[in-house]
């Protein structure tokens, strides 16, 4: 058997391969969910846009949605996917990202330091030690943060210990913190991470204390004359004028979601005694240690975060969205791939009627499934996200693609019963030279578009020269060698 | 049919049909609009079991201080197309005043501020003017004699002013989606004009009605064939009552109708009326 029919064969096995254990990842448009555009009030430096880009996903992360990515478009805007939420997360989404994300260190119930009084210095290190790595994110103060932070330690340490610093982000304080029993029982000791089970921690009440919040045990029946956050199963029996609902999630301290904090930093001995010395300095550091480096630099990265969310590079403001209901979604999506199938078929009528001998018919007909199988093994392999866009350009290429053929199959039937003496392999040659200028004009056409980053663009365009691709350097050439292969044993006869 | 005979008989007055075309074709050409994508504005396609006259929904939204308000029935609901309003949630607003008097399921909601619309647009035009000059280059390179290009030229302005002008009759806006398939079918279009000059005009063996038979059976197939795969998206788009679907798939029929023409009454009789000067 030829080569390039076999190298195409294989390829069809290795895409069909691919889809079976990847399987086809869809976009909001299948799955439902939401397309956010936000723009910033000015333009960001690539560095900005990066650091930006990290929040947004950590603060859409932390609200505990799964399917969530966050995307740059040129130097000014984001695009955040959603998937799987339908019309009513999207306002809840809109304020996760909005959220000024106001950032407090609180000590013993007293705010030490706010947001804007951090300024992060870009470095962190991590080292070897006692067979982990120690980490550190230094940071500076602002005069005014350097001030309040000292003056407060002052009062709070005594020689043998400080106590903690609490970081929160958007801290609930006034608010009540509702619990039912058993809830009570298993968060009385919050663990120092956040993660359970942990080596340390600390007491409810401490925390507690530095949230601002009034802790309500859950009775049936509870009525509360002001905002509440409660657990999730505890939403509908409770009466208040405002309710967030935090779900309880496996492994996390429901404490630390509910009250958004994001660390808990212990004071070392050598800072203590600067502290208490009277000393005071804007060059500050958070130490911790993990079991592997791979730790240490998530909770460099965690921290990073942190100290810089309540700071986006630049105002932002919501200036796009589009929503779609998950059920309409999945609906749609079985009816593309139908469609996709249907249109096979009407093209490959077409063609038997035209040429009425299978051993043609047959060919063609398995170029235009190679060609689509194999494009979609290659957005399953990269994880390419299927968006009504795409698919529209996978059909038009069914339907188009097939030109090439047809103008192969032409040229070739046509020097058989010319009985010229022009050798099949200038037919092909000539044949080809048609592929390449079509395939070279409808790439023309769509580049530019797919380079603009606009998502509809860019779906279209990839499945479209995706196929050109596939097309021009693996099946068609195949085709050809097929056909030539039938024709000459046909002459010979 | 016999097409040899067909063109040998008429090929020199088929032209006079797509030039008609396009001076009507023409006068439709303003009343294309600029979809939301690019003036901001908000599209809400939903369905209902309600069946209320269009006017009751255009009235709630005026009453709310909407304008620009067209909604239009689809087969088992509507897509209501606003203009952006200077409240702080325009798209809650418009939801409410279509839920106040019809039933809503199955909601797409699209919003855009016009800030964002506008920057698309000159994104959009100046990638538009990058694939025209790009798709000139290639057909400069490829095909080097100004006959073969001059056609194509011909077809791309024709299949272009087709879909824009049947875009405006059948009050399709601009989108995002309908420009790029506006540009892949222009893209699309040499596939044809390829066939009917490499037929009719380089080659030299037989008749040149002949010829010109030959390229059309060719051509015909392919346009076949991709008209058979645009019009299943045209049905998928009434089926599925997604108006995003329909327009792309009307605007890729409109395409594909102009181009068959442009090519088999215009670009072929004009080869072999110059084909037949150099002979």
């Amino acid at each position: 058997m030829n080569r390039k029919v076999m190298l195409v064969g294989l390829v069809v096995l290795l895409s069909l391969l691919v889809i079976f254990i990847k399987g086809l990842k869809l976009g909001t448009d299948f799955t439902g969910g939401a397309v956010l555009i936000f723009r910033f009030d000015r333009p960001l430096s690539a560095d900005e846009m990066k650091m930006a880009v990290i929040i947004l996903e950590k603060r859409l992360n932390w609200t505990g949605l799964r399917d969530v990515t966050v995307r740059p478009w040129g130097d000014q805007h984001v695009l955040v996917k959603i998937g799987g939420t339908g019309p009513e997360e999207t306002a809840f989404i809109k304020n996760a990202v909005m959220r000024q994300g106001k950032f407090e260190a609180v000590v013993d119930g007293n705010v030490a330091l706010l947001g804007d009084e951090i300024v992060l210095t870009g470095n962190y290190f991590i080292g070897h030690l006692a067979g982990g790595y120690t980490w550190e994110v230094p940071f500076l103060l602002k005069d005014s943060g350097v001030q309040r932070f000292f003056s407060v330690l002052r009062q709070k340490c005594t020689y043998t210990s400080c106590p903690d610093i609490y970081f929160f982000i958007d801290r609930p304080v006034g608010k009540y913190l509702v619990m039912d029993e058993n809830l009570y029982e298993s968060e009385k000791l919050v663990p120092r991470t956040g993660t359970k089970p942990s080596k340390d921690y600390v007491d409810l009440n401490e925390v507690i204390k530095n949230a601002g919040v009034k802790l309500v045990i859950f009775k049936d029946g509870l009525e509360l004359n002001g905002p509440a956050i409660v657990p999730d199963y505890l939403a509908d029996k409770i009466k208040a004028p405002e309710i967030r609902a935090v779900p309880v999630r496996e492994g996390r301290s429901w404490v630390w979601d509910a009250l958004n904090l994001r660390a808990i930093i212990g004071i070392r001995d050598t800072l203590r005694a600067r502290i208490l010395a009277g000393h005071t300095t804007n060059e500050l550091a958070i130490t911790g240690w993990s079991p592997t480096r791979k730790e240490a630099e998530k909770e460099v990265e965690e921290l990073k975060i942190i100290l810089s969310s309540g700071s986006l590079p630049a105002a932002i403001t919501p200036v796009s969205e589009q929503s779609i209901p998950p059920t309409y979604g999945r609906s749609l999506f079985l009816m593309f791939m139908a469609a996709i199938v249907v249109a096979a078929v009407v093209v490959a009528m077409i063609i038997a009627l035209r040429y009425k001998r299978w051993e043609i018919v047959l060919p063609i007909i398995g170029t235009i499934l190679s060609e689509t199988i194999i494009v979609l093994g290659i957005a399953a392999l990269i994880g390419w996200r299927l968006d009504i866009p795409s698919l529209v350009g996978l059909i038009a290429s069914i339907g188009s693609g097939v030109d090439d053929q047809i103008i192969i199959t032409d040229e070739m039937l046509r020097g058989r019963k010319e009985k010229k003496e022009v050798s099949l392999l200038t037919k092909i040659k000539r044949a080809f030279f048609v592929v390449f200028a079509s395939a070279a004009s409808l790439a023309a056409a769509l580049v530019p578009l797919a380079l603009t980053g606009i998502p509809t663009f860019v779906g279209f365009a990839f499945t479209t020269l995706m196929g050109i691709a596939v097309g021009v350097l693996l099946t068609r050439p195949a085709y050809a060698d097929v056909l030539k292969e039938i024709l000459s044993r046909q002459k010979s006869i | 049919m016999d097409v040899a005979a067909v063109y040998k008989k008429y090929y020199r007055i088929m032209p006079v049909i797509p030039v008609l075309l396009a001076i009507i074709l023409a006068a439709f050409l303003p009343s294309l609009k600029l979809g939301i994508d690019f003036t901001g504005g908000i599209s809400i396609s939903f369905s209902s079991d309600k069946h209320v006259p269009p006017s009751v929904i255009e009235e709630a939204l005026r009453a709310k201080g909407f304008g620009d308000v067209t909604v239009t029935p689809l087969a088992d609901g509507y897509l209501v197309e606003v203009a952006h309003a200077d409240v702080p949630d325009p798209k809650k607003l418009a939801l409410e005043a279509i839920s106040s008097v019809v039933n809503m399921k199955d909601v797409v909601v699209m919003e855009v501020v016009p800030t964002l619309g506008s920057e698309f647009w000159s994104v959009v035009s100046g990638a538009a003017l990058w694939s025209v000059i790009l798709l000139l280059i290639v057909i400069l390179v490829a095909f080097r004699h100004p006959v073969p290009i001059g056609i194509m030229i011909v077809s791309a302005l024709f299949d272009g002013l087709a879909m824009l002008s049947l875009m405006g009759l059948a009050n399709i806006p601009l989108s995002l989606a309908t420009i790029s398939i506006i540009l892949m079918m222009v893209g699309y279009s040499i596939d044809t004009d390829v066939v009917a000059s490499a037929f009719i005009f380089k080659r030299k063996e037989g008749d040149v009605f002949q010829r010109a038979a030959q390229a059309f059976r060719t051509g015909a197939t392919m346009s076949l064939t991709s008209l058979g795969a645009m019009v299943i998206i045209f049905l998928l788009g009434l089926l599925t009552h997604n108006p995003t679907i329909l327009r792309i798939g009307l605007v890729m029929v409109f395409g594909l109708v102009a181009d068959i023409i442009i090519t088999w009454l215009f670009n072929a009789p004009v080869l072999m009326i110059v084909g037949g000067r150099n002979e």
